[in-house]
């Protein structure tokens, strides 16, 4: 029913020729259209990780996790504690990640009420992202959401160097992928 | 001081609107703010033509002086101020600093750039999409401003990842400026630095000398090859062709202003004040912004202007922009947004409107000329319509439209005439003298019907648009008869004039005016009181219900007999009689030392506190001062407007106020509360007083201000005037009206293809 009203009023059908269509008064129409007006929003409140570089050496992670996801999670895989979730920050520098092949990972043990966690230490010139999950029973890591990665600074300018060809050949050949890490907005 | 070829000027003062909704032409804040803006305009001005000085400004304050506030603070600086280089520029264009700028930008003598809009850093965003939006609206504003495309954006903290020059390139910049730290400068003299993606990347760095007091924060280009490349782009006019020179790709991961010693990008404090407010953006999506689709710009605006302020800080300031954005997203989800309020918050804050590109893009201009129906037509005037519909079909025809006028025929005017470019036909009615109201209004609507027949063979006729009921019956017939767009402007109801229905022929307009509510494809209404009224009292729910305010009424002089004659003199005061209207302040006020010993306060409304306030008077003992006075009718206020010494607005929450901006279109001295929307143009002593909200003895005084100099209020009065009309102007309104006609005629069409 809803997704008849959304159509019809998408194509501008007025409320009368909505009702008039579906065989429903008005006002239910209205009302449909209002409900799923207000669900929408608060469904656009996504679960999200994201992650933003502070400086050289820190990282900012940020977290939002619908507790009907983490119902939703919980239900497939069962949680060591269902109270405490495992942050983890792999280092995926120039390798396609899948989930067993990091350089190195840390993990950071937060509350199920956490929203962030800022993590120090980074190294320079290397790829970071990270997931938000939790043990399972079998004490193995179960993963809920990944952010985007980010990549640290040089640690001189004259590093620069390192990426030079491929900068130069991306210049050249744009169409390729570029071999580095861009901004997320870049993607869409 | 002198700037050098290399110096970069930012100009980039806090903008905040709440200080500059209170501050006079001498307050710190529009000096500290005229001050800067002056020391970049002077030094362009003294550069030689094709050395350009760089200038990087805020575009909230440049959109701000660009709006009808901001012009007047400029003007009346430059009425303070009246000697420098400053006046004489600005005076030499018009008093607009945005006139100015372009002027030097044609002469080459300067370059300038906005800092993007929020001012967040843009690698710092936990909201995906948020920094490509940011440099969109950056650049749209841009472009509303000066016509073009900015060359380039400043990035907020310099903060630069690989990806961002790809979202500068699709705004058209051509160049960025970025922090020196991420360049071997020392290694690479003579490069010319350019990114994988083929944007200029220019470096720079913060400059140590003292900025001073100017407010203008210098940085200047970083190495010797900077300066010539700089040189360069500036002779070559930023031509992005030429790759002769020693060009060098350069990919970095990140940088930001003092990377290298160590300085953190952005704290996580400062992420956690502004990480909810950039996620208030989750709350709204495309549908919110097309339920208030004429203004869907400002919930952008007013999001971004809330970043800003999260980001420098400006508590006062961030409450308020949330506070208007809450209230907008709150009207648009019931899908009954405060449109008054959104078009105000635009032209009085932010000077820019921000079209949604749903609205400009995907609806053409409509072809054809519009038929205007309506009761009466000058020289014909009995009420206000006449100059309604006057003054909107003038605005129509100066922006390019065929206007045709169908009205009653009239002793003095012809039958066809055609005034300033409007085509005005007279017809009927048939038996002037006919006593039966109702009948006389059928018979002129026959008349018209048969008249707009035969020009419907004459003039290509697109849209009919009638004025009240009185023209009803003919539109519904014609545009049923034609297949035509029917839009209807209510300017006011049966229901509403006589405050229910008591008789017949109150009955029989009423249904009269559900009729053609119900036949109109959109109805247009002044007033957001009055789109309540239609959804409540006349099943207007399912309709498109547009607000466009009705032009406040300015050459009128209206007949000054009234009930509240013997009541002179009086200060007037209108509004509903609920706490929030704040007329329990005049209770308290210490009236004893007024000079005019005899003034009298005349408050009307309705309302459930009526009774209570009444009450109340007497049990104080002021019912020979205070006149609680009810429902007034639209003449009976404009009369009260007319005659009152001063218009006092005492309300605790007010979230636009447009009666004080008609009591200044009677030139009268308006004293409000400074509260939301009435302080965003009862401007402190230039277009008004304000007072502290429910401080009664501040208010008295601000009365005794006005009573005991006449001259000075006369003064207020005529400066309250002045930005009425700026804001309610004709062209304004039919500029409104005519987005509503092309929507109209394209959702019509559609259904066409439908059916």
């Amino acid at each position: 029913m809803i997704e008849e009203i959304v159509r019809l009023k998408n194509e501008n059908f007025s409320w009368e020729q909505i009702a008039a269509t579906l065989s429903i008064p008005k006002q239910q129409a209205k009302q449909e259209w209002q409900y799923r007006l207000t669900e929408k929003a608060k469904r656009n409140v996504q679960n999200s990780l994201h992650t933003v570089l502070l400086s050289k050496e820190r990282i900012y992670c940020k977290w939002h996790l619908d507790p009907f996801l983490l119902r939703a999670a919980f239900y497939c895989e069962t949680p060591l504690n269902p109270d405490v979730l495992d942050l983890r920050i792999f280092d995926v520098t120039d390798i396609y990640f899948n989930g067993t092949n990091a350089h190195s990972m840390t993990c950071v043990k937060v509350n199920r009420e956490d929203g962030f966690w800022i993590i120090k230490g980074l190294k320079s010139n290397r790829s970071y992202l990270c997931e938000i999950g939790y043990l399972t029973k079998n004490y193995s890591f179960w993963p809920i959401l990944q952010s985007h990665p980010v990549h640290t600074s040089y640690e001189y300018s004259t590093d620069y160097i390192l990426k030079a060809g491929e900068a130069e050949a991306f210049y050249q050949h744009s169409f390729n992928e570029p071999a580095w890490i861009e901004h997320p907005d870049c993607l869409q | 001081m002198k700037y050098s070829f290399s110096s970069i000027m930012m100009v980039n003062h806090p903008f905040r609107p709440l200080a500059l909704a209170g501050s006079t032409a001498d307050s710190a804040e529009i000096i500290t703010l005229m001050k800067a803006y002056g020391t970049l305009l002077e030094a362009a001005s003294r550069t030689e033509p094709g050395k350009p000085v760089t200038g990087v400004v805020n575009l909230f304050t440049l959109g701000w002086m660009n709006g009808a506030r901001g012009k007047m603070a400029v003007a009346s600086f430059m009425k303070l101020q009246p000697d420098g280089v400053l006046p004489a520029v600005l005076r030499a264009h018009n008093g607009s600093f945005i006139q100015a700028f372009k002027e030097l930008m044609t002469q080459q003598k300067l370059v300038l750039l906005p800092v993007s809009l929020s001012q967040f850093p843009l690698t710092a965003y936990t909201l995906k999409g948020a920094a490509k939006e940011d440099l969109k609206r950056t650049s749209a504003i841009w472009k509303e401003l000066f016509g073009t495309l900015p060359l380039s954006i400043w990035l907020p903290r310099g903060a630069y990842t690989p990806g961002i020059d790809e979202l500068l390139l699709q705004e058209g910049c051509q160049f960025v400026f970025l922090p020196h730290d991420a360049f071997p400068l020392e290694e690479q003299e003579g490069v010319q630095w350019v990114s994988p993606r083929g944007l200029k990347l220019i470096p720079y760095r913060k400059d140590h000398q003292e900025s001073g007091t100017t407010g203008v924060t210098l940085f200047s280009l970083a190495g010797q090859s900077a300066r010539r490349h700089w040189e360069d782009i500036q002779k070559r006019q930023v031509s992005s062709s030429d790759r002769s020179s020693a060009k060098r790709v350069i990919h970095f991961p990140l940088v930001y202003e003092n990377m290298n010693e160590g300085h953190t990008l952005i704290t996580a404090e400062e992420l956690h004040r502004c990480d909810p407010i950039i996620h208030l953006k989750e709350e709204w999506d495309e549908k919110y912004a097309l339920a208030i689709s004429e203004a869907a710009g400002v919930l952008d605006l007013e999001w971004a202007y809330c970043i800003y302020a999260a980001v420098h800080g400006l508590k006062e300031e961030l409450k308020s922009a949330i506070d208007s954005l809450r209230y907008l997203l709150d009207g648009a989800h019931k899908e009954f947004p405060d449109l008054d309020y959104a078009h105000q918050r635009m032209r009085l804050h932010y000077g820019v409107t921000l079209q949604s590109k749903q609205f400009v893009g995907g609806v053409e201009r409509m072809e054809g000329a519009v038929l205007l129906l309506s009761w009466e037509y000058p020289p014909n005037i009995v009420g206000g319509m006449a100059r309604h519909v006057h003054g909107l079909a003038e605005a129509l025809v100066a922006s390019g439209r065929e206007v045709i006028v169908l009205t009653s025929s009239h002793h003095e005017s012809a039958e066809y005439e055609c005034v300033n470019g409007v085509h005005i036909y007279r017809s009927g009615p048939l038996h002037k003298g006919e006593q039966d109201f109702l009948k006389q209004t059928s018979d002129l609507n026959l008349c018209l019907f048969q008249k707009a027949m035969e020009l419907m063979h004459k003039h290509d006729i697109a849209l009919i648009h009638t004025h009240d009921w009185l023209t009803g019956d003919a539109a519904i017939l014609l545009a049923e008869q034609k297949q035509l767009p029917l839009i209807s402007t209510i300017h006011a109801t049966e229901h509403g004039r006589n405050n229910g229905l008591h008789n017949e022929l109150q009955h029989a307009i009423a249904s009269k005016e559900k009729k053609l509510i119900e036949a109109s494809d959109t109805v247009i209404v002044c007033s957001q009181p009055m789109k309540e009224e239609l959804r409540v009292y006349y099943e207007g729910s399912g309709k498109d219900i547009y607000v466009v305010p009705n032009g406040v009424e300015f050459e009128e002089s209206v007949s000054g007999l009234t009930r509240f004659r013997s009541m002179e003199p009086f200060i007037f005061s209108i509004g509903r009689m609920v706490f929030e209207k704040g007329f329990q302040t005049f209770f308290e006020m210490n009236l004893k030392n007024l000079k005019k010993e005899n003034i009298q306060f005349i408050i009307a409304g309705k309302g459930p506190l009526l009774e209570t306030w009444r009450e109340e008077v007497k049990k104080r003992g002021l019912e020979d001062t205070i006149h609680f006075v009810g429902y007034v009718s639209d003449e009976e206020r404009r009369a009260l407007f007319q005659s009152c010494k001063a218009a006092v607005f005492p309300s605790l929450y007010e979230p636009f106020g447009i009666v004080a901006l008609e009591a200044m279109a009677f030139r009268k001295p308006v004293i409000a509360a400074a509260t939301g929307g009435l302080k965003s143009f009862v401007l402190h002593k230039q277009t008004g007083l304000l007072f502290e909200p429910g401080n009664a003895e501040d208010l008295s005084e601000k009365i005794a201000a006005v009573l005991d100099q006449p001259g000075y209020a006369n003064e207020l009065g005529l400066n309250g005037h002045e930005m009425a009309k700026e804001l309610y102007s004709w062209a304004h309104i039919s500029a409104q009206t005519e987005k509503i006609y092309d929507q109209t005629v394209f959702i019509k069409k559609m259904e066409g293809v439908r059916t």
